[in-house]
């Protein structure tokens, strides 16, 4: 059994958890008593989703050799198929692959050519949601998120309540998203600074349950929106050899 | 008396909105839009404030936030200290108290000190201190006297929420200049933030209105900026920081908000400045502008008969403005000898206001209130006593010129020059990005829209927006806005210059003539402008003063350095929320679920020790202790920085970042590794694992991991080696599973053999344990059999429980950081950064076994080698302890040898298996041979005696970590 690196804070608040679900081989809030509305501000847990790393010279070439594609420039990100799936481009030569297992997988199981090499990535997940979050990251980080274009699958890796994280703003689906990785060790100390934001601008955390589906249909809007919108095809979904 | 005025167009207050509040404990009625300051005077109340040195009365004197002697305290539910009574907003409420009154504002007892002014000489601060014997006699009573309000250390913590924003223009100061700035550049299509410290936008275009009604350009030009969708207003908000790219601090009422932008416009506009003469400060003097302000905003008649003192133009609007509401101009004192025509000379001369040009008012007269002035003819900067007069008022208008409002600009870095015919400092050098228009630009008058909107083009232009003006013309105005001296000297001296410190004009030549003739040292010296108001009455004066004693002109002696913040700023807005961000491992709740007592780390929390009940710290320790060294013992070792470096250049690339050898280790074992720096000087160890002929596994101590990974990578990316860093720290758990039970315990979660042959000491394996993928090594730390495992982040919480359950038949206790650190030294194992220190080399700290000088390389190995072509200066070296003394010692303590210092102790702890205290400490290298006595003296100034033992003091052979004699306890 995987466990979220906020399980012991999901414990603490288990009085105000209307329920619990398994995901991805993780026990994770499904629903608040006092569930939060996702599209005014709301904060939740997305660690569920199964992450892989890969780095070096040759970790693009070995990535499309896998059959995924990949960002043509540093700080961009494109869809994986699968709800919520995201392969990103962290610099020259380094990415982060997130899925429901899928690509995470494949990853793990293949063989990376010299030149490349896999990194264990247990990342914390968050996302942060609704009309009201770029108040939340105004109070934390020092980045205009204004100028950061989801249209060109912009990425920003910056530094949020003091710590490093991976910010992927999703605003073309029904809830403006912002989806945010980093180290587990920080996890905590970062989902409990931000919900004290999130709840003093009158958010909360919000459960898996209204989560799940926000988060695929915000990262699959995202990336019909960045094909649509760049000719090039680049970035947009990824195209699995042999899928429909 | 003041008064409030029938309702005057354009007013602040809200008068159907009424406020109640209290002063010096009398209950009074204002409304909301006052602030304290109107409030009172609404009520009559003139007094309202006492000077810092001297508690000389006071009342207004800008009414624009330099008021520095008058700041109050609010009591009640809503304390607050040290209120501007001139700036904060009346509420509901407030309890209100003027601070450094020592009695009531009437009858204050501290006003003593105005006739003892005398002793009380310019650098009395420093004549005090002088003396070494007197310094605590004058200490205590300037503490006594000095400070201003009280804080209610009771009071609840209140987090202030910090806040980043960002815009492509910012415009600073929302008068005619910023407003037009402004709205060109949201035309242009930029996005503007315009701030002004004010409840409303319009600066001083609104109540310098000379009479008139107000200016309908103006309040197009107000309806139009806030109607634009491309302009965020900030009112009662101040721009009080300006750092490097554009970065401004702006001060709002619950927080501090550091703005971006790609441009800035300063249009702060300029700060009137008062005149010098004897008794200026009385209640009822006041600036022209502070006049304008209380009626146009506040309805506030302050006086009825009154003395303007002029020495520009602006006077004239001024006296207009007071005519107009009712208030008796006794006369307009003019310091110029010929006055320029102008429309308000002209009706002031239709209403036959007396006018008295080429004079000057040599004294005021009066108590609590001013009672009078005393006119003299004025030439060439000199009063001619022999025709005084006197003019009966009860309040006096200065109006005599101006400084530029330009903190911010000097803060940004722009280059002032004096300009001669404006009498004022102007922007020469502006840096890149930052522009000026208005008046703290020079420019005065109707041109002012003129030159905010080119600076607001400007500042888009340089944002990537638009096209700055094509309009070059030189905007300033040809005629002087300040009068070059505005100061009358007077024998009886109380003239003051600087009203925050009571400076009076002789302070100044006294501190010339003690040869403080340089602006910075005669501010210092006089502390001119080192007051709440930071100068903003007194700068400009002072450069007079000091200029016409040297001889040279304004320019000439410049101005002083302007520094963040120009304006007093409450700490809490500095400290904001308070970000501190700290790592967890992944088990920390299970950590605390199990009674851990928590101790940073680095950024990390940790387990000190787990509490016990019915049991002390130490004794917790000590049992977690013996756990380990009888029985089994688990600890969370997840904070160790964790590395994976892969590739066909992995082992070269360690072989040049660590001291010892790589490139020769096999596969599946594992070596310990010194990394020094350039100067080898020890900055961290590890444990290096091989797990393959390209993939090598490393730990680094806790609090290096993050600077490590980041050398490393640097290093990479200089050396271009084939391989590639991989920092695993937060992403793996790691626990160390320790003492002569590991094995058989670790052996029921594993199918792999764990045994002597299949696993012996310093091997590393990759196998699966409780079903996870582990990394496992076999090292011993503590020195015990001991396992360290190590698993992703996710599996944590798993594998801790597992281990715990699989070891409860064996008695498995988790043990924390002390108990590893008093394992560790009976071994006599070194912490980097506790047992060395940002000097010690590799020789010093006793693993001069684990450099291998023979590579060809690695870093500090050049420093290295000339260090050991010098003499040995120190070494660590274990020492013992005895009696009942030997609890005094701790870390840190020195190490004292013929009355001189010799050492210090690194680590010392009571070890309950040695049963007695022993340590490491940095020796002077003749004090390291075994069986040597040394002294330590200990917190008490006492000396205890210790003995240089051998190490390992437990276990020197290591046999149970290598398990021979583990295997055999264990069974």
């Amino acid at each position: 059994m995987r466990t979220s690196a906020l399980h012991s804070i999901h414990q603490e608040h288990s009085a105000a958890i209307a329920g619990w679900r398994e995901t991805g081989g993780m026990v994770l809030p499904a629903r608040y008593q006092q569930e939060a509305d996702a599209a005014v501000l709301g904060l939740g847990d997305a660690s569920w989703l199964r992450r892989s790393g890969i780095k070096g010279p040759a970790a693009a070439r070995h990535l499309e050799s896998l059959g995924y594609p990949t960002p043509a420039q540093a700080n961009r990100w494109l869809a994986l198929p699968g709800p919520g799936g995201v392969i990103a481009r962290l610099g020259l030569t380094e990415y982060l692959l997130e899925d429901d297992g899928h690509a995470c997988q494949a990853l793990a199981a293949s063989t990376p050519p010299g030149g490349a090499y896999p990194v264990l990535r247990s990342d914390t997940a968050l996302v942060l949601s609704g009309s009201v979050a770029p108040e939340v990251l105004l109070q934390t980080c020092s980045i205009d998120f204004t100028t950061i274009s989801p249209e060109r699958g912009e990425l920003v890796l910056t530094a949020m309540t003091g710590v490093p994280v991976l910010v992927i703003p999703l605003l073309a689906g029904p809830v403006p998203l912002y989806r945010i990785w980093c180290d587990p060790s920080y996890g905590p100390y970062l989902y409990r600074t931000l919900l004290s934001i999130v709840e003093e601008l009158g958010g909360g955390p919000i459960g898996v349950d209204q989560l799940a589906p926000l988060l695929a249909a915000s990262t699959q809007s995202a990336a019909h929106s960045t094909t649509t919108s760049n000719n090039s095809g680049q970035p947009g979904r990824v195209h699995i050899p042999g899928e429909a | 008396m003041s008064t409030r005025l029938p309702q005057v167009a354009g007013e602040w207050v809200e008068r159907d909105q009424p406020l109640e509040f209290s002063f010096e404990g009398r209950r009074y009625g204002g409304y909301q839009g006052d602030n304290i300051t109107s409030a009172l005077l609404a009520n009559g109340v003139d007094l309202l404030g006492r000077s810092f040195k001297y508690h000389r009365p006071r009342s207004v004197l800008s009414a624009a936030g330099h008021d520095a002697n008058l700041v109050m305290q609010s009591g009640g539910r809503s304390h607050q200290p040290n209120l501007r009574a001139d700036t904060t907003l009346l509420q509901a409420g407030m309890q209100l108290t003027p601070v450094n009154v020592q009695g009531s504002l009437a009858s204050d007892r501290g006003s003593l000190l105005d006739r003892l002014s005398a002793l009380l000489p310019v650098g009395f601060y420093y004549k005090a201190f002088h003396s070494k014997r007197l310094f605590p006699f004058w200490e205590a009573l300037i503490r006594r006297y000095g400070g201003l309000g009280q804080i209610d250390i009771t009071a609840p913590r209140r987090f202030t929420a910090k806040r980043y924003d960002f815009c492509d223009v910012l415009v600073v100061g929302a008068g005619a200049a910023g407003l037009s700035a402004a709205l060109a550049a949201a035309d242009a299509g930029a996005r503007v933030v315009l701030v002004d410290e004010n409840l409303r936008i319009g600066g001083s275009s609104v109540f310098d209105r000379g009479g008139e009604a107000p200016d309908p350009a103006v309040q197009a030009l107000i309806r139009n900026v806030e109607r634009h969708p491309g302009i965020r207003i900030r009112t009662l908000t101040l721009a009080c920081g300006y750092y490097t790219d554009h970065w401004i601090a702006l001060i709002e009422g619950a927080r501090m908000t550091k703005l971006r932008a790609r441009a800035v416009v300063i249009t702060t506009g300029a700060i009137e400045q008062p005149a010098v003469f004897r008794n200026n400060d009385l209640p009822g003097i006041m600036l022209g502008s502070a006049a304008q302000r209380l009626i146009y905003r506040h309805a506030i008649r302050p006086f009825d008969r009154v003395v303007v003192l002029a020495g520009n133009d602006a006077a004239y609007r001024t006296a207009l403005d007071l005519l107009g509401h009712g208030i008796s101009i006794v006369g307009i004192v003019d310091l110029r000898q010929s006055i320029p025509s102008s429309p308000a000379l002209q009706a002031l001369s239709a209403a036959q206001v007396p006018l008295h040009a080429g004079h000057c008012i040599q004294e005021a007269l009066g108590g609590l209130r001013v009672e009078g002035a005393v006119i003299a003819p004025f030439r060439d900067g000199e009063a001619d006593v022999s025709k005084r007069f006197l003019l009966p008022c009860n309040g006096i208008v200065m109006s005599t010129g101006w400084a530029p409002a330009g903190g911010l600009l000097y803060q940004a870095g722009a280059t002032m020059r004096y300009d001669d015919t404006l009498g004022q400092f102007i922007p020469d050098l502006l840096p890149e990005g930052t522009y000026a228009a208005g008046r703290v630009n020079g420019v005065y008058g109707g041109n002012r829209m003129a030159d905010g909107r080119c600076a607001g083009l400007a500042a888009a232009a340089h944002a990537g927006i638009g096209q700055p003006s094509d309009n070059t013309a030189n905007l300033r105005e040809g005629t002087a806005q300040s009068h070059p001296w505005p100061i009358v000297s007077h024998a009886g001296g109380k003239n003051f210059v600087d009203f925050d410190e009571d400076l009076q004009l002789k302070d100044f030549a006294n501190a010339v003539q003690e040869g403080f003739d340089n602006i910075e040292l005669l501010k210092r010296y006089t502390t001119c402008g080192m007051g709440p108001s930071q100068g903003k009455h007194s700068n400009m004066n002072a450069i007079r003063i000091l200029a016409r004693l040297r001889g040279e002109s304004p320019g000439q002696v410049g101005t002083t350095t302007a520094r963040p913040f120009i304006e007093p700023v409450p700490l809490a807005h500095l400290g904001g929320r308070g970000f501190n961000a700290e790592r967890e491992t992944p088990v920390h709740a299970l950590h605390a679920a199990a009674g851990a007592i928590f101790m940073p780390a680095g950024n990390w929390q940790r387990p000190e020790y787990y509490a016990v009940d019915g049991m002390s710290r130490e004794a917790a320790i000590r049992a977690e202790a013996l756990a380990v060294r009888s029985g089994v013992g688990l600890i969370d070792v997840g904070t160790l920085g964790k590395i994976e470096i892969i590739g066909p250049d992995a082992g070269a690339f360690l072989e040049r970042v660590y001291t010892g050898r790589f490139a020769n280790m096999r596969p599946g074992t594992t070596r310990y590794g010194v990394m020094l720096d350039e100067a080898a000087v020890v900055i961290d160890d590890g444990v290096v694992a091989r797990l393959s002929e390209q993939c090598f596994y490393f730990t680094t101590t806790t609090s290096g991991s993050a600077g490590v990974y980041r050398e490393l990578g640097r290093l990479n990316t200089l050396w271009q080696m084939n391989c590639g860093i991989v920092n695993l720290t937060g992403h793996c758990a790691a626990f160390n599973l320790a003492g002569p039970k590991s094995r058989e315990v670790l052996q029921t979660l594993t199918g792999s053999e764990l045994g002597q042959q299949a696993f012996p000491y310093l091997a590393a394996r990759e196998i699966d344990i409780a079903g996870m993928p582990a990394r496992v090594l076999r090292i011993g730390f503590v020195g015990e059999l001991g396992f360290e495992i190590h698993v992703p982040a996710e599996h944590a919480c798993t594998l801790w429980q597992a281990l715990l359950q699989a070891g409860a038949a064996a008695g498995i206790r988790p043990f924390g950081v002390e108990a590893q650190r008093l394992l560790r030294l009976e071994k006599g194992h070194l912490i980097i950064g506790q047992d060395t220190d940002g000097l010690t080399n590799p020789d010093e700290a006793g693993v001069a076994w684990a450099v291998k000088m023979d590579k060809p390389f690695f870093v500090g190995q050049r420093s290295l080698t000339i260090i050991r072509k010098q003499a040995p200066v120190q070494q660590l070296a274990g020492f013992s302890l005895d009696g009942e003394q030997a609890k005094k010692v701790r870390e840190c303590h020195l190490v004292i040898a013929e009355g001189q210092m010799a050492g210090r102790v690194t680590s010392v702890a009571y070890s309950p298996t040695l049963k007695c205290y022993v340590g490491l400490a940095m020796l002077r290298t003749d004090l390291t041979a075994i069986g040597t006595s040394f002294t330590i003296r200990v917190t008490d100034g006492k000396l205890v005696a210790a003995r240089v033992v051998a190490t390992p003091f437990y276990d020197a052979e290591g046999l149970r970590q290598k398990t021979v004699a583990a295997e055999g306890l264990a069974a």
